[in-house]
């Protein structure tokens, strides 16, 4: 068997410590193979940009990977020094943020930004050669008059050609896993469409296995193969887009999916009654219980494992899952 | 037939930009809203929808007059309030209210939400009723009454934006303009609020003004819809009408970007992807502002501005070209 570009195993992270201590992520596994994209889905406070920011080894202060793997072509990266993870940041493994206008320094000319992220990890690149790759780059993400937006900053640019830069930069050294956090969320629909798009051909092109972070259903559809569902910190269905989206098991993406407005329906949405928990007053067993109208003594004593109960390649954490394929 | 509760003719609205870092005044200018003309009927809900910079919470601010427009008129309830201020304005006030987009910037952070909720009764003279009114209000958008004394940090986006339009129903108005009031929630939590708007609509028959750039949640709330792009309006009718088989090339190109859940719709949808970026406000096209990214474009559209014309029932588009070719096919 082939192995996979990004496998994480088990991975389990943690906020603070001692008495004030919460779950972040809670025994999350995902594999992503060449060419292939992966939908990260789930509420704000879920732990999706947790677990992106773990495989890139940006946990923010306080956070701290407290067991599993994180292999990279085979490599586990949990554990190993940060000079190792800061050579393949970058190249080997890159992100694209939600938000490029901070993602990007604002005293910089965008196509120096660009040139720097190509010689960090290749000092044999001359400026001049590094100059000519940026216009190729720019170029590539559909910039027009790559040329000369390369001598521009930030500020000069759209939302829009920002975030083109931002791929620009993320692709420059041919990464083998791309991470997107809701890279097209604060674009405009016509614009996210072009992102989108760029996105796709870019990763045609290197092959690159993909990791995309959205809580928007529609561009699941739109860009990926299989797609994971997290709910408080623990992934609770997994599968290809066609099964998951056409037919769901947990409640809990049921519930998600009849409370997306439809452009082609004008049934009243359903909302799930209640909020997300926060890391520091999960429920015991199933998250998900107390907004769940299947909960019973076992979804609070037991943790549904992640089983392939709806068919190969269709997992779900569900106790009653049974009953509801 | 009744007046309609607000009448919206030619209303323009040009900002001067300060164009250098000293703060000095050039002569450029943002043609913000060009020249747009609506109605809103008791009881109806308008959604006006675009992409950001189109003008639609410009439109939005103008109509509450909270900004002065340039020129056009805005009528309430058959009064000319374009001018109005002082003691007239207040009264306009408490027929007309606004929920905004952020629910954590819209609440003082230390102030009780009670005493938020009950500003705009404070205003408008009525202090005595308020705390009474406030208990009541809270439990009718589903929070509970004793929550009063508490402060915006110890709620949910959720929550907040429940009490926003808690805030905004407390002088009873007659329109409530929602500026992207679910925008910036989840989707579990944006239908909770959804369902409350709609619920709140038919119960004290409310008009909205409602602005957003999902065309999604335009479908579930509106009646009717306008498309801005620009500073125009360059499509409006009936929500299923437009939404179902748009007319103009813009509204055509902006829903069929929108991606769909469905992924056996999805691998379907017809992409129109425009090319480049939106034109700038600064120095918008001559004519059709939007002929610069459209495959019709025709050497007329750059001449005058396109009127909106009739296609159905109450369905008008700005587009000469396309109607052409429809009324002709």
């Amino acid at each position: 068997m082939n192995v996979p570009v990004l496998d994480v195993d088990d991975l389990t992270v943690v906020l603070g410590s001692g008495e004030r201590q919460a779950i972040v992520l809670d025994g999350v596994s995902l594999r992503i193979d060449p060419h292939e994209t992966v939908a990260l889905v789930g509420e704000s406070g879920a732990g999706k940009t947790m677990l992106a920011l773990a495989v890139m080894r940006l946990l923010p202060r306080g956070m701290r990977v407290t067991g599993g793997h994180i292999r990279l072509d085979g490599e586990d990266l949990v554990g190993v020094p940060e000079t190792v993870v800061r050579a393949k940041r970058g190249g080997e493994m890159a992100m694209i943020f939600q938000d490029p206008q901070s993602s990007l320094h604002p005293s910089f000319r965008v196509g120096a930004q660009i040139a720097e992220a190509i010689r960090a990890h290749d000092r044999g690149t001359s400026r001049s050669e590094a100059r000519g790759k940026v216009v190729d780059l720019l170029a590539r993400v559909g910039v027009p008059d790559p040329a000369a937006r390369a001598r521009d900053y930030p500020h000069q640019l759209s939302g829009g050609t920002r975030q083109r830069v931002m791929i620009a930069m993320a692709i420059a050294n041919a990464p083998r896993l791309l991470i997107a956090d809701e890279a097209t969320t604060a674009l405009d629909v016509t614009v996210q469409a072009q992102v989108l798009e760029v996105l796709r051909s870019a990763q045609d092109a290197t092959g690159a296995a993909m990791l995309v972070v959205t809580h928007d259903l529609g561009v699941v559809a739109s860009v990926a193969d299989r797609v994971l569902v997290m709910y408080a910190g623990r992934i609770v269905e997994a599968g290809r887009v066609a099964d998951v989206l056409a037919a769901p098991v947990h409640p809990y993406t049921r519930g998600l999916l009849a409370a997306v407005p439809r452009l082609d329906r004008t049934a009243p949405v359903r909302a799930i009654p209640g909020q997300p928990p926060s890391p520091f007053t999960r429920p015991t067993g199933c998250a998900f219980r107390p907004r769940c109208e299947w909960a019973d003594a076992r979804c609070a004593s037991d943790v549904p494992a992640l089983d392939p109960v709806a068919g190969a390649g269709h997992d779900v954490a569900c106790h009653h899952a049974g009953a509801l394929c | 037939m009744s007046t309609p509760l607000v009448e919206v003719d030619s209303l323009v609205k040009h900002f001067g930009v300060r164009a250098d870092a000293f703060g000095r005044t050039s002569e450029r200018v943002v043609h913000a809203v060009d020249g747009v003309s609506f109605t809103i009927g008791r009881g109806e809900t308008l959604a006006l929808v675009g992409e950001s910079g189109c003008g639609k919470s410009t439109v939005a601010r103008l109509v509450l007059r909270l900004l002065d427009p340039s020129a056009g008129t805005i009528r309430f309830d058959g009064v000319d309030v374009t001018r109005q201020s002082g003691k007239q304005l207040r009264a306009l006030r408490r027929r007309a209210q606004i929920v905004f987009q952020d629910p954590y910037s819209s609440f003082d952070p230390r102030r009780r939400v009670g005493d938020s909720v009950a500003e705009p009764l404070v205003v408008q003279g009525r202090r005595g009723e308020a705390s009474a009114r406030v208990r009541e209000l809270l439990e009718l958008v589903g929070l509970e009454p004793d929550s009063a004394g508490r402060y915006p940090h110890e709620f949910s986006g959720g929550q907040r934006q429940r009490l926003a339009i808690a805030r905004a129903l407390s002088v009873q108005p007659d329109l409530v303009v929602l500026d992207e009031p679910v925008s910036a929630l989840d989707v579990s939590i944006q239908a909770q609020v959804l369902t409350l708007l709609s619920d709140l609509r038919q119960r004290f028959g409310l008009s909205y003004l409602f602005i957003s750039h999902d065309l999604a949640v335009v479908r579930h709330l509106a009646d009717r819809v306008a498309v801005m792009h620009l500073g125009h309006i360059v499509e409006t009718g009936p929500v299923d009408a437009v939404l179902r088989e748009p007319v103009h090339p813009y509204t055509r190109a902006l829903l069929s970007a929108v991606p769909h859940p469905d992924p056996v719709r999805e691998r379907a949808r017809e992409r129109i992807v425009l090319a480049g970026d939106p034109p700038s406000p600064l120095e918008p096209p001559s004519g059709c502002r939007f002929r610069t990214r459209c495959s019709h474009a025709v050497d007329a559209c750059a001449q005058a501005v396109p009127p909106l014309a009739g296609v159905g029932p109450e369905h008008a588009v700005a587009c000469p070209v396309v109607t052409a070719v429809a009324a002709g096919a």
